[in-house]
């Protein structure tokens, strides 16, 4: 929980594309990942994942064509 | 903007979105596929789908992301947009790999619903047998085991399983907060970083004010996801009457109420407190329902020298129907000596209830003895 406290507080609409983008400035702390499992130029993994609504398969790919933001993420 | 979810429950995050009103699409990782050690971790990923940051400074997404072209690779893996071929993978682990198993494992679990969660319980094992010191393959089979023991095919055991399995994991890698985090979410308050789950009381309240219906949540957070950390154990008061002292109350041997108990360690070594979650379940075998109607659910649990307990008596209200057979749920920590020097240590609980039986048409006033056996971390599996 105290992630999201966090987060959304410091929630902020980027240019104009309308992107809601997520910063978490603590985020890199005692709890941060190991980064070096995400690396600059690393293709993300093709893995393929249930949908939080149940619609469909999901996957980053779905996305491809289009610059993501992406947050990894737990609601605690 | 997308999700990707780390959660055993992640319907909760659903909740969560309505809450905050985020409306992006998320997708879900509860088994931990991805290899993540934390959360939260923010990605820019370009149109080819190549990281171009990661956990990037506020204020240089739009220059260093947005408004940046980058090259198209010359080639890209294929793109991934379809559910596992669940009878393809059970025919590759004939191979008798354990990355066959796993990967058999990992799609029953997120495509095959609760009712093939046996099958990929034995598909972890078979993985496991293969590679024991895989540290995600434990993980994995312990959020198989908690899904399972949150459906309706839930076996006895099937909890305290799914925390051996996550401690396994964390000796494994005990840098690996995402896997602790599952542990601690049903554990001691004194291993609490946060509450888990006390957002969900305040998130219903705001939907509700709104004028909005909040999404219902499969499985209810429990008594440890809502309480909060603390920094020293407070031991229970010495003030509450033992209400059976003499045991003078007839015994229930397990015929009419079934009891099943899970210890939840700290995760920290040093720390020498449990979380005790002791779940009461009538038995459908001779129809037997709470009567509510004759009194409360009382149970008491003893503190052996050296050891304190968060409470001694809990008192669980009957529903206000006369009859019933829902499971009855109670929580309380318990906090031993200095972990090098405690032998296995079994406390002395009880239960008294009320209960009928429709077999026969008894009705009863029961005694169940409810031993707490804490043993060292060390010996615990």
């Amino acid at each position: 929980m105290m992630n999201w406290f966090w987060i959304t507080t410091t929630l902020a609409v980027v240019g104009t594309t309308g992107i809601l983008y997520f910063l978490q400035a603590e985020s890199v702390s005692a709890q941060s990942a190991d980064l070096a499992d995400f690396r600059e130029g690393q293709v993300f993994p093709t893995m393929v994942f249930p949908s939080l609504d149940g619609s469909r398969p999901g996957s980053v790919t779905d996305f491809r064509g289009k610059k993501l933001i992406l947050h990894i993420f737990a609601s605690w | 903007m997308v999700g990707i979810i780390e959660e055993q429950h992640p319907d909760r995050a659903r909740l969560f979105m309505q809450w905050k009103e985020m409306r992006w699409p998320v997708l879900v990782d509860s088994l931990n596929r991805l290899g993540v050690d934390a959360v939260p971790i923010t990605l820019a990923i370009d149109e080819y789908g190549i990281i171009r940051m990661v956990n990037p400074e506020r204020g240089e997404i739009e220059e260093k992301f947005l408004n940046r072209t980058f090259e198209k690779p010359a080639s890209l893996p294929p793109v991934a947009d379809v559910a596992p071929d669940l009878d393809a993978l059970k025919k590759a682990t004939q191979q008798g790999t354990a990355e066959n198993w796993s990967a058999y494992a990992n799609a029953l679990v997120e495509w095959g619903g609760p009712e093939r969660a046996a099958e990929a319980i034995q598909a972890y094992e078979q993985a496991l047998h293969l590679q024991p010191n895989s540290g995600p393959l434990h993980f994995r089979l312990g959020v198989a085991y908690r899904k399972r023991y949150d459906s309706t095919f839930g076996q006895a055991g099937d909890f305290q399983k799914a925390v051996q399995e996550w401690s396994a994991a964390l000796d494994v890698d005990p840098n690996q907060y995402i896997w602790r985090r599952r542990i601690q979410q049903y554990g001691p308050r004194l291993d609490k970083p946060y509450s888990f789950y006390v957002w969900v009381i305040t998130a219903r309240k705001d939907i509700a004010a709104r004028g909005d219906v909040p999404v219902p949540i499969s499985v209810e957070p429990g008594g440890a996801e809502f309480a909060q950390s603390e920094k020293s154990f407070a031991p229970a008061s010495i003030s509450v009457n033992e209400p059976d002292p003499q045991g003078r109350i007839l015994r229930d041997a397990g015929q009419f109420i079934k009891v099943e108990t899970v210890i939840v360690p700290n995760t920290r070594a040093q720390q020498v407190s449990e979380r005790v979650h002791v779940v009461f379940r009538p038995n459908p075998a001779n129809k037997t329902h709470w009567n509510n109607e004759a009194g409360e659910f009382v149970f008491w649990v003893s503190a052996p020298s050296g050891w304190n307990v968060s409470q001694q008596l809990i008192t669980i209200p009957s529903l206000s129907q006369a009859v019933s057979t829902e499971p009855r749920e109670l929580e309380f920590e318990v906090k031993g000596p200095a972990r090098n020097d405690t032998p296995t240590e079994t406390l002395q609980a009880y239960a008294l209830y009320y209960v009928c039986e429709d077999v026969n048409g008894v009705c009863m006033y029961r005694r169940q003895d409810v031993p707490i056996t804490i043993a060292p971390r060390e010996t615990r599996r």
